[in-house]
């Protein structure tokens, strides 16, 4: 599969912003890409398991503490890496149970997995330093966080293309369909469902850790914001779940179309957002990915 | 085995040798599909053992049972409507018949599995697609590439033609021999199981009421008065 050649000038010109506009515009595609990061780390497990997951704010929220609390002592790619890691394995740990779950169970579960993160972590840093925010010293410049939000996003696109592609993605689509009969086929579901939920966890918590240092004051409310989980779902939900061209297209759409809202209509933004999902929910229930042409013909006799 | 009240299988004892084909029959709601359910780890039995070999796997889950090479089908067939043919197929090479680090075999096998049971040439069609008669071959070819060393059939002939149901014996009497794989077949259409299965197993009210060579269950009289009547 060489097909990604043909996205390097894109790629090229993605990285090359920083240097050839201006902050609003980083600013503005950091905030896309991240969407996009996010949307795609959500897709590569719940799309195929169909297993649907709230706890993205707790991932982010994890990595962006990872930050907080390792900045100045550790280089900027350690505390990705760090955020990544703490992520996955809360994941691997909490998917020990919320994962024998289906259905609303698991969704409600995650959600609450969201608040205890947060719960815990505001508890944790009252014991410790008596207060709940954080100031960010010597954060790290918009740029190096754009360049590695970048990163991520082509990371998490390469790594979900890889796991479809795989037995694991096919196992993950098997118990998407009927979890019962992919064990009746040698799947040992809990194992994949851990596996893939901790993969996914792993870049949500990257992209905390990365986002963290665009804030110099954080708290666990900022950081832990059920929108975070919410608007994921949303994103892929408008792009659509079969694809991962459809996450992307989703978050574009999403981080764009909010923003322009945001600047045209400062006061009821929200509102008319929410509008424009509900109506793309109803009328395109597989996402705008279903009014695109697949590349080969699917299927014939 | 027991669901809250109700025993649905009590008492019910007997093994089974290699290459042999054993046909099940009794009334609906005799228990044949939980004995399926025991025997495969989809239902963990309330009492009673089941072993492979000298093992005891009363307690395994499903996905063991497939590995150690017990593979089944669904009285109402159960594939993967959104994958295709291939893919159905190619599943079970991959997590239960050892084919996991090597892609190329499972694909092998999957195309070697669709060709067996006749649906060569429809690799890329989506399961969903498939007509119930055909996605009961798809189940077989399911079956068939987790490399089972037994095969337990769920009523693979209900709803088939005269004729499809004279192929599906066919088939399965293909599959022991040619493949030496032992089979468990639960079938209404008496006729064709009693052709090809050398021994039977009837259930009735969750119990083993017979168990031994066709010929002798045939003729027996408790056989007759709860399941076949007065006709066979
Ligand atoms: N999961 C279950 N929970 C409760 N009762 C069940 C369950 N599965 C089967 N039964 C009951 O057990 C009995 C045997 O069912 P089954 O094995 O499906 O019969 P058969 O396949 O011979 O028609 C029936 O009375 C059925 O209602
Ligand atoms: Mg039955």
């Amino acid at each position: 599969m060489k097909d990604w050649i043909k996205w390097l000038p894109l790629i090229a010109a993605l990285a090359a912003v920083p240097w050839l506009t201006n902050a609003y515009m980083v600013s503005l595609l950091l905030t896309c890409l991240m969407y996009v990061a996010l949307a795609v780390s959500w897709v590569m497990f719940s799309g195929p398991s169909r297993y649907l997951s709230l706890a993205t704010t707790a991932f982010f929220g994890i990595g962006a503490y990872c930050t907080a609390w390792g900045l100045g002592h550790l280089p900027w790619p350690l505390l990705l890496l760090g955020g990544a890691l703490a992520a996955a394995g809360t994941a691997a740990l909490v998917g020990l149970f919320v994962l024998k779950l289906r259905g609303s169970y698991f969704a409600v579960l995650t959600f609450g997995l969201s608040e205890l993160a947060l719960h815990v972590i505001n508890q944790t840093e009252r014991s410790i330093s008596g207060t709940v925010g954080r100031v960010l010293l010597n954060p790290p410049e918009q740029d190096a966080i754009y360049l590695a939000v970048l990163a991520l996003a082509l990371a998490a696109i390469a790594c979900c293309a890889w796991l479809w592609r795989g037995p694991l993605g096919h196992a993950l689509r098997g118990i998407g369909a009927d979890e019962d009969r992919a064990a009746t086929l040698g799947v040992n579901p809990l194992r994949v469902k851990l596996a893939g939920f901790a993969l996914a966890a792993a870049f949500a918590g990257a992209v905390g850790a990365a986002m963290a240092g665009r804030w110099t004051y954080i708290d666990p409310h900022t950081v832990f914001n059920p929108l975070i989980g919410f608007q994921t779902v949303l994103i892929v939900m408008v792009g659509g779940a079969s694809r991962i061209q459809g996450a992307v297209i989703g978050a574009v759409i999403f981080s764009l179309l909010s923003e322009f809202l945001r600047m045209r209509f400062p006061y009821f933004y929200l509102v008319l957002l929410g509008l424009l999902l509900i109506l793309s929910v109803l009328y395109l229930p597989n996402g705008l990915i279903a009014l695109l042409p697949r590349k080969k013909a699917a299927a014939h006799g | 085995m027991r669901f809250g009240g109700l025993a649905a299988l009590t008492d019910v004892n007997f093994g089974i040798g290699p290459g042999e084909l054993i046909g099940v029959i009794g009334p609906n709601g005799a228990g044949k599909t939980t004995l399926l359910n025991a025997m495969t780890g989809v239902v963990a039995p309330t009492g009673g053992k089941v072993t492979v070999g000298d093992e005891d796997f009363s307690r395994q889950p499903a996905y063991v049972f497939a590995r150690r090479g017990i593979a089944r089908t669904f009285q109402t067939p159960r594939v993967f409507p959104e994958m295709s043919l291939h893919d159905n197929a190619a599943f079970g090479a991959l997590f239960a018949g050892g084919d996991l680090l090597h892609g190329g075999h499972a694909h092998r096998a999957a195309r070697e599995a669709l060709d067996y049971v006749g649906l060569a040439g429809e690799e890329r069609q989506l399961a969903g697609a498939l007509p119930p008669a055909r996605r009961r071959l798809l189940e077989i070819a399911m079956a068939l590439t987790t490399r089972p060393c037994l095969l337990l059939l769920d009523e693979v002939a209900a709803g088939l033609s005269p004729l499809e149901v004279e192929q599906m014996g066919e088939l399965i009497n293909r599959i022991r021999t040619e493949k030496n794989i032992s089979i468990v077949w639960i079938e209404h259409a008496v006729a064709t199981l009693m052709r090809h299965a050398e021994r039977m197993l009837v259930l009735h009210h969750g119990e083993l009421i017979a168990d031994g060579a066709t010929a002798a269950v045939r003729a027996d009289p408790r056989v007759i008065e709860a399941y076949l009547g007065e006709t066979a």
